[in-house]
């Protein structure tokens, strides 16, 4: 009665995750041994009813008209209006100049790293994805981004000197993957994100106000750190300071 | 780039919708986490590095609808079965499937509701969306091997979930 087929041998079977020789073995054992084949066959049955058409939920047809609203529009429609400034006959270039000149001036800046940081700290704290990994242990949370990441962030832990760390989490930010670590000042959070710096330099520390939240912006070890956070910028600065002692 | 992410991203629509459908429950509920879902996919899109774009939405689905049922339902989280809170809920709306269908995918249905999230999300991606381990470890962020070994603890449960509401038919 005993088989000895491994079980996650058969499920990989079913699921066709077997190369190409393996299938061809598990099918010769599957017509000589009863118990396996009828555990393929019963699984085969609960997959032909889980696969019914019932089962499958298809997005309701104003989700997808919805969403197309939100994406944004091209940037097409601005040139004709452009145009017409340049079409604009000899004796009204030099208004046409000015005119373009404003333009430019009245365009927003684009938006600034620190910028971006502030908004996905906030997000960070309204989204409810603080943290991907949850631990106070610094030895906890480092293993946690490798494979996550193409670096290795310095991840400490400052409990003794009133920063404890609470976690970690992978985020986005000009289009590469960042580590964040959380740490905790009394009943204030700070998002610490660090990626590669270009060089190996350091810098001094940089500290910017954006809607109320702080940015502290230092260079170290091959790193680029950005803590953020509404806590008053001097125990900001401190956190800062320990990680170039 | 809008016209890029409406290539790659909105075919994918319905398997997004599907997953937190499975994930969260309620249709209403499944529209808004798409929704989110979709504006942050908006976002990192920049940082979609081509690939698989249907395992890169559904990751972003389903971090979503976690964090969804993480606020709202946090009890679905304790990984571990209530046998006891599931068979009575179970009892009770036994009565009323029986007169309601017999049908075996209806069966199905519910045995794969009462598994606890981690197992439902695993047999949904698997069996009903289609996708190979790979994906299913993009999607969950779990290695490869894990995938494996969930995927057939999933599929234990759900066999024992068959057989117990079976038996309660008798």
């Amino acid at each position: 009665m005993d088989c000895t087929l491994h079980r996650h041998l058969l499920e990989a079977y079913l699921d066709g995750e077997l190369g190409f020789e393996r299938t061809l073995e598990v099918e010769a054992h599957l017509a000589s041994c009863h118990i396996c084949s009828s555990e393929v066959q019963s699984w085969k049955d609960i997959r032909a009813e889980m696969q019914a058409p019932e089962l499958y939920n298809r997005a309701p047809e104003e989700l997808e008209s919805k969403l197309r609203k939100l994406l944004p529009q091209g940037r097409t429609e601005r040139t004709p209006w452009f145009q017409h400034w340049i079409w604009a006959g000899g004796g009204a270039a030099f208004a046409t100049a000015v005119l373009l000149m404003s333009f430019v001036a009245m365009r927003p800046a684009p938006p600034s790293p620190e910028q971006d940081i502030v908004t996905s700290h906030v997000r960070s704290l309204m989204a409810d994805h603080l943290m991907d990994v949850v631990s106070t242990d610094q030895h906890t949370v480092k293993p946690w981004f490798d494979g996550k990441l193409d670096f290795a962030p310095p991840v400490q832990d400052f409990a003794t000197d009133g920063y404890p760390l609470a976690g970690g989490r992978l985020d986005y930010l000009e289009n590469r993957k960042v580590a964040v670590l959380i740490y905790h000042r009394a009943l204030h959070i700070i998002n610490l994100y660090i990626w590669p710096a270009q060089d190996n330099g350091s810098s001094t520390m940089r500290v910017q106000t954006i809607h109320g939240y702080n940015v502290v912006s230092w260079k170290k070890g091959g790193f680029e750190f950005r803590a953020v956070s509404d806590l008053n910028t001097a125990e900001l600065r401190d956190l800062a300071q320990l990680f170039m002692p | 780039m809008p016209e890029r992410f409406e290539q790659l991203v909105l075919p994918h629509l319905d398997a997004a919708y599907n997953l937190a459908r499975w994930l969260v429950g309620s249709p209403t509920d499944a529209q808004d986490i798409v929704q989110e879902a979709f504006l942050r996919a908006l976002r990192f899109f920049g940082g979609f590095r081509g690939g698989d774009s249907r395992a890169w939405l559904l990751k972003i689905v389903r971090n979503t609808s976690y964090s969804w049922v993480r606020k709202n339902r946090p009890a679905q989280l304790a990984d571990e079965f209530d046998e006891t809170i599931h068979s009575g809920e179970t009892a009770t709306e036994n009565a009323e499937a029986k007169l309601l269908s017999r049908a075996e995918s209806e069966r199905v249905r519910k045995a794969l509701e009462a598994l606890p999230l981690s197992f439902r999300e695993v047999l949904v991606l698997r069996e009903i969306e289609g996708l190979s381990y790979k994906e299913i470890s993009e999607v969950t962020g779990v290695a490869m091997g894990t995938v494996m070994s969930s995927l057939s603890r999933a599929r234990q449960k759900l066999r024992d979930q068959l057989g117990a509401a079976e038996e309660r038919e008798i």
